[in-house]
């Protein structure tokens, strides 16, 4: 089976991206703006995917590695002479720093990384429930102290001033580095495994897979994709606030997530498309509308109580999501054989 | 009495049973004897309602059932007595019992037969306000034959009543059962791995093997390999 | 040794709204093994209900608070969960968050987003001196509720054939319903008790900061949760014993922290939580019953 074959999904997936890449670089600056900022949303959407759709346990807290890129990109990037205003606590040689853009975002993603390392530790022994409740708390931890740690976020405050380095090829850039990287995960023998665990954990564990080891191993690396997303949201708006990336936020890339479909890369991608565009859609209903010679005030709040409604329809008529949970093709692939991994691994026990 | 047809477990690809024809009379004792993983769990389990039937159909006294809720099952007179006991280990041994008659409303009668039962069961008696969890194996399937009963039911289904008790344990299980069925008149359906203790008992023994019935054994046959019932192995 | 006595009143009287959250959020995981993230609503619509009715009576309010809450928990059941009741854990995890998140923004659509103020039962916040020590009525009184709810509940679980029919749901849902117990209303029930417990919280968290936002419900179900996972899941005394503890390290903390280090107060909470969870993952209390094996 040739290379095109086995990784046909990679490549629609892509041509997906440079396809709104495309019609955002000859559209109104409105319509530009709607492009990189879903973008934006769907690094976040493929490096949650990259936990949850193959652990199968749900995550609320990698909206925490969202605040963590989006402060160390901005502590990164930012010029000095705005660090001296509002982040004076900060160490003298970071304050001093500045970085390009790039550097900037990996510096954040490094970080994220390295948290999710630490947290992970003790969560990724957890069982399912207990774990996504352990991710709550971390997300809940990161809003307190990056709310209450004036000197290296300028505390419920906005900070203000970064440089706004990111465009549509920078968006486009990343999105399909984001998805790069998450297929070439999901693909690999790491990820076979721990797709086998999420169907059986009992099972995967008997066959010597180490389930907690692998689970840490997705949490840094979607930990890391996401956190870029994070700072490239921030550096697309300009300013940084805590408030930013709480729970509406978490709830968004969530619905994203499950709406295309848990547990496929194509899955996310579809959800954030779609989801971004019932957003849009249903922020047009909201102010003054004119029916039938009425003005009706919509107020602010139907947007989010349209996104929960349609999260819950999905939940409740289609569970598996827009893909239900397969990737996209256009020849179907014959399913991964696991049985081959496993044989090596009992070989190598023995030998 | 019951009647099965055609009845197709399925566990995602895996079909634990496959086309399984099955009838029961009235006041019958139909034992299944057959190896780990052969489907006799699934078969009780879907009979009982907590396992969807994929196909076929399973018929009690007139009327359909495969489909309906486990609690409406229990209702209409089935009583099952799942493999490994599974008492509520936090409540009471009376508490338990009481629990066998949820789907009664006599309370009057349940108050009786509470009584008749704890009667007939001297070592629950003793331990009537003693929690589940503490008794011993052998005390617990008591506990849990008992609470079946509790619900006056006219099918009673056991799987694996001997499972993990002691010789002498299985002997005073087994002995409970003939005297029920004496007593009563109780129609059951009888689910172990040896077949040797259904003799006496069962008007039919039946094999399963891999999802399908396989045939009827002779009871009294000797040398059963009972954890390795392999096709080569099967009996004339 | 008056600091000492306000501090057992105070961590007595927080761990029993945390008691209660977490009762509310682990009587419908031990039956359905879903973690109900609404339960943070029942208590916020419990609370806007009261906050409304407030001017006319204030035992009216209450009432009219109960009645809210009930209902919500009650339709919220019947048309978000029931469809899923067989569903794997992490779609009911993620719809129980989605059913919160409308509900939340529901409420910002009705009274808009900004928090409001209220008096009601203000009399409370005052303080009774005993023995030279300032303990608020509200403690005291919130002790006491608790004590009376969780007495009433453990009644109505012990002595009631509804009781026992929910116990031995919570502990083998599958075995309860062979013997003839009816999901349905097992849960119906969950749910019901889960609204009362909802309801005061509610009020007795309105009562003491006359404070009411459409947020407001996470902080506490999430304690709820952490309860719920410390105490050990699916064990009733368990979540009781970790909404009391969470509370008493709450207090604790507020008053040996340093002043810098005390808004992270809930941080280290938090974090002291994971901690726990590394070394106990299956909770600090869960009884050996628990570990037994559904059908």
């Amino acid at each position: 089976m040739g290379l095109l074959h086995r990784h046909q999904t990679l490549l629609i997936l892509a041509a997906i991206v440079l396809v709104a890449a495309l019609v955002a670089s000859v559209s109104p600056l409105v319509v530009e703006r709607i492009v990189i900022d879903t973008l934006i949303k769907l690094v976040m959407v493929v490096g949650l995917s990259v936990f949850i759709g193959n652990s199968g346990v749900i995550s609320f807290g990698h909206t925490g590695f969202m605040v963590i890129g989006a402060y160390a990109g901005a502590w990164l990037s930012m010029p000095p002479n705005v660090k001296q205003i509002f982040l004076r606590d900060l160490p003298d040689w970071l304050i001093a720093l500045q970085l390009p853009a790039i550097p900037s975002l990996l510096g954040g993603a490094l970080l994220a990384a390295a948290v999710a390392l630490v947290v992970g530790l003790p969560l990724m022994r957890l069982s399912g429930i207990a774990a996504s409740i352990g991710t709550l708390s971390f997300l809940l931890i990161c809003n307190i102290v990056y709310s209450h740690w004036t000197a290296i976020s300028n505390g419920t405050g906005s900070l203000v001033g970064l440089p706004l380095f990111v465009d549509v090829p920078m968006a486009a850039g990343a999105a399909l580095a984001a998805i790069a990287v998450a297929w070439t995960f999901q693909e690999s023998s790491l990820g076979l495994r721990l797709r086998a665990s999420r169907e059986d954990e009992a099972a995967a564990r008997a066959s010597g897979i180490d389930v907690a080891l692998l689970r840490l191993v997705a949490f840094c690396l979607s930990a890391a994709i996401v956190a870029v997303g994070g700072a490239l949201q921030a550096h697309f708006l300009g300013t940084l606030t805590v408030g930013q990336f709480f729970i509406a936020i978490t709830f968004l890339t969530l619905a994203m997530l499950v709406v295309g479909g848990t547990g496929s890369l194509s899955g996310a991608v579809i959800g954030t498309l779609a989801v971004a565009a019932a957003s849009e859609l249903l922020r047009l209903v909201e102010g003054d509308q004119q029916i039938a010679g009425l003005v009706i005030t919509v107020p602010p709040g139907v947007r989010d109580v349209g996104l929960a409604a349609i999260m819950l329809a999905i939940l409740l008529l289609r569970p598996k999501g827009i893909t239900g949970g397969r990737e996209l093709v256009l020849v179907s692939r014959p399913p991964r054989r696991l049985a081959p991994a496993l044989d090596m691994t009992s070989r190598e026990r023995t030998e | 009495m019951l009647r099965l047809e055609g009845v197709e477990v399925r566990y995602g690809q895996v079909r634990a049973l496959r086309g399984v024809d099955l009838a029961i009379a009235d006041g019958g004792v139909v034992g299944i004897v057959g190896a780990n993983g052969a489907g006799k769990s699934s078969l009780t389990l879907a009979i009982a309602g907590a396992e969807p039937v994929a196909a076929g159909s399973i018929t009690f006294e007139g009327r359909r059932i495969d489909g309906l809720a486990p609690e409406t099952i229990a209702r209409q007179g089935i009583s099952l007595v799942p493999e490994g006991r599974h008492v509520f280990a936090d409540m009471t041994v009376f508490e338990n019992l009481d629990l066998g008659a949820s789907s009664r409303s006599d309370r009057g009668e349940i108050a009786r037969d509470m009584t008749r039962l704890l009667e007939r069961f001297p070592i629950l008696a003793e331990r009537r306000d003693g929690l589940a969890g503490k008794l011993s194996g052998g005390e617990q399937q008591q506990l849990v034959i008992a609470r079946a009963l509790m619900a006056r039911p006219r099918l009673l289904i056991l799987d694996e009543p001997s499972l993990g008790l002691a010789p002498t344990m299985i002997d005073r299980v087994y002995d409970l059962i003939a005297e029920i069925r004496r007593e009563r008149g109780l129609t059951m359906l009888i689910v172990e791995q040896n077949p040797e203790r259904l003799h006496g008992l069962a008007d039919r023994v039946l094999l399963l093997h891999t999802g399908e019935l396989a045939g009827e054994i002779d009871t009294r046959k000797e040398g059963w390999d009972s954890a390795y019932f392999g096709l080569e192995e099967m009996p004339a | 040794m008056t600091a000492a006595l306000q501090l057992v009143v105070d961590a007595l009287s927080v761990g029993s709204l945390y008691a209660l959250s977490a009762l509310g959020i682990g009587l419908i995981f031990g039956i359905m093994r879903l973690i109900n993230f609404a339960h943070g609503e029942f208590i916020m619509v419990g609370a806007y209900a009261a906050m409304l009715t407030a001017a006319i009576w204030a035992p009216f309010a209450v009432i009219v608070a109960v009645a809210v809450a009930l209902v919500v928990a009650l339709v919220t059941e019947r048309l978000a969960f029931r469809r899923l009741r067989s569903s794997p854990p992490a779609t009911l995890l993620i719809t129980s968050f989605a059913v919160s998140y409308l509900l939340q923004n529901l409420m910002v659509l009705i009274e808009g987003a900004r928090p409001q103020t209220v008096d009601f039962l203000s009399a409370l916040t005052r303080s009774m001196d005993v023995g030279g020590v300032r303990l608020p009525w509200i403690n005291v009184v919130t002790i006491a509720v608790t004590a009376v709810l969780l007495t009433l509940l453990a009644i109505f679980l012990r002595r009631t054939r509804f009781g026992r029919m929910t116990r031995a749901a919570a502990s083998d849902f599958r075995m309860a319903r062979l013997l003839g117990v009816r999901a349905d209303r097992v849960i119906a029930i969950a749910f019901a008790l889960s609204g009362l417990l909802a309801a005061a919280v509610a009020i007795l968290l309105l009562a003491q900061t006359g404070t009411v936002s459409p947020v407001m419900g996470l902080q506490l179900a999430l304690v709820g949760f952490v309860a719920t996972v410390i105490g050990g899941m699916g064990s009733l005394s368990g979540a009781v014993l970790g909404g009391l503890t969470v509370g008493a390290v709450t207090v604790l903390l507020q008053s040996l922290l340093p002043a810098e280090l005390r808004p992270f107060r809930d941080a280290f909470v938090y974090g002291l939580v994971i901690a726990v969870l590394l070394v106990r993952p299956g909770g600090l209390f869960r009884s050996a019953a628990a570990m037994q094996e559904r059908v």
